[in-house]
């Protein structure tokens, strides 16, 4: 793991189903309206964690995507040197 | 086969140097055996874009050396091939057009270049400006904007409007069976999505934060690659690959002008004899800049695994990258920007980055046409 990059942020969360539970292998991305990002999607872990670093600092919207669930979106603030959190939940 | 003007005969990497003196020069390397007037044209007498005396001290000319997941040395590679592949050849474009005819566009679309113009307008220049300094960064790069209206106007254009990016239902066609769905697996275990493009009977060409994650623990354990997937259909197969390729700028520096890399085939998974690959080029600025290009890929936001295309002309150019209003979306990095003209198709660039002030790739110079060159020989 690396040490945050100065001036950079993070986002991180987590993907449920309806029933609180964790959606594994879900897509998350950063949309287009987003600050400058590279293009890669994460996929969620077993937990229906995902991670996104070294953003610079603005206003980020996570897509998530899943076979089987309805798409959300969410939107976070990022700051310099902090861990913005931003959990979803997919509705079936 | 290479072509070069008006340099000649692969150089090594010492002769390379410096290479911020002769990147501008075209270079084409085509998918297929030449038969046309390409002579005619990579002789046209071209504008080219000197680097700034700045831009030429700070270049590390070692930032684009060549680095390797694997623990022995890369070996010279052999010859080019001109193979296209054994799969049936694309069908010929019936005229001299610049994007694909792919069924369900509405090219009338491109207008929306025109009212996003209109609409610019009555935006706030330098707020604007502003933020394309803060996400491209480059000093130089923003001084060049800065001198020339033309560009500065095109540079302050903003993705806006509705996504109008089409899927590709026939997968099993070239050229989109050339372009591969990536499942990464980091080396700490976290999983990916991205897109490759068959350069060469083994070699997929993607973006380098595809194949080297900074925070991930570096190289990726393993890549997945599934040529011409079609959602949960898989023509071709899928190979896994761990021989991975990329340069120091990218692994040491993580420049965003040198976020490119490679992934090297097993043996025993040579898509591209079969499938084909597509050309590359290193092409002026004055070829690049308003050039309508198209880019494929793999987005995350899509039903999983399917493939969707889209095209724009190139907004701006810079000495690294080439920034354009195409719809993408996380999942297409390391997807190919592609000319097609007069029937051939040449990735000038890979893309690697969204924004709301606009999408990039880096664009395919020099160094970078030389190092797709070098790993394309690898897995031949």
């Amino acid at each position: 793991m690396g040490a945050r990059r100065v001036g950079k942020g993070e986002i991180v969360g987590r993907v449920t189903d309806a029933r609180g539970e964790p959606v594994v292998g879900a897509s998350a991305l950063i949309t287009g309206d987003s600050p400058q990002h590279i293009d890669i999607g994460a996929e969620t872990s077993a937990d229906g964690a995902y991670r996104f670093d070294d953003l610079v600092p603005g206003e980020y919207t996570i897509l998530v995507n899943a076979e089987g669930h309805v798409s959300q979106t969410g939107r976070v603030q990022v700051e310099a040197g902090a861990v913005a959190r931003l959990h979803i939940s997919l509705p079936d | 086969m290479a072509r070069k003007t008006p340099k000649s005969n692969n150089p090594s990497p010492a002769e390379e140097s410096p290479q911020v003196a002769t990147e501008y020069a075209e270079d084409i390397d085509d998918a297929f055996e030449p038969e046309g007037d390409w002579e005619a044209e990579v002789s046209l007498p071209t504008e080219e874009l000197e680097p700034t005396e700045e831009e030429a001290e700070t270049e590390d000319v070692d930032d684009h050396s060549a680095v390797s997941s694997d623990a022995t040395d890369m070996g010279e590679g052999e010859a080019e091939s001109s193979e296209f592949g054994e799969e049936e050849a694309p069908a010929a474009v019936a005229k001299d057009v610049e994007i694909e005819p792919v069924t369900g566009y509405d090219e009338s679309a491109s207008l929306v270049d025109a009212d996003r113009e209109r609409v610019m307008e009555t935006v706030d220049d330098e707020r604007l400006l502003d933020a394309w300094y803060a996400d491209f960064g480059d000093p130089d790069s923003a001084m060049l904007m800065l001198q020339q209206p033309a560009l500065r106007k095109s540079m302050l254009e903003v993705v806006i409007g509705a996504d109008d990016r089409v899927r590709i239902k026939k997968t099993t066609a070239y050229p989109w069976r050339c372009i591969c769905s990536l499942r990464i697996t980091a080396r700490d275990g976290s999983r990916w999505i991205g897109t490759g493009w068959l350069v060469g009977p083994r070699t997929v060409i993607t973006a380098g934060h595809v194949v080297y994650m900074h925070s991930r623990g570096g190289w990726a354990s393993r890549i997945e690659v599934i040529p011409g997937r079609n959602g949960s259909t898989r023509p071709f197969g899928e190979c896994t690959a761990r021989s991975l390729r990329s340069v120091t700028g990218w692994t040491r520096k993580k420049k965003r002008s040198h976020d490119y890399g490679a992934i090297i085939l097993p043996a025993g998974c040579a898509f591209g004899r079969r499938l084909g690959y597509f050309g590359y080029a290193n092409l002026s600025f004055t070829s690049l800049l308003g050039r309508k290009v198209n880019l494929s890929g793999y987005p995350g936001d899509k039903p999983t695994g399917t493939q969707w295309w889209h095209c724009r002309r190139i907004k701006a150019v810079t000495s690294r990258t080439l920034v354009y209003n195409i719809d993408t979306a996380g999942g297409q990095s390391g997807s190919p920007v592609w000319r097609l003209k007069r029937g051939k198709r040449h990735v000038i660039g890979i893309h690697t980055n969204g924004s709301s002030s606009g999408n990039s790739a880096t664009r395919i110079v020099k160094p970078v046409y030389n190092n797709i060159k070098r790993w394309k020989a690898e897995g031949m």
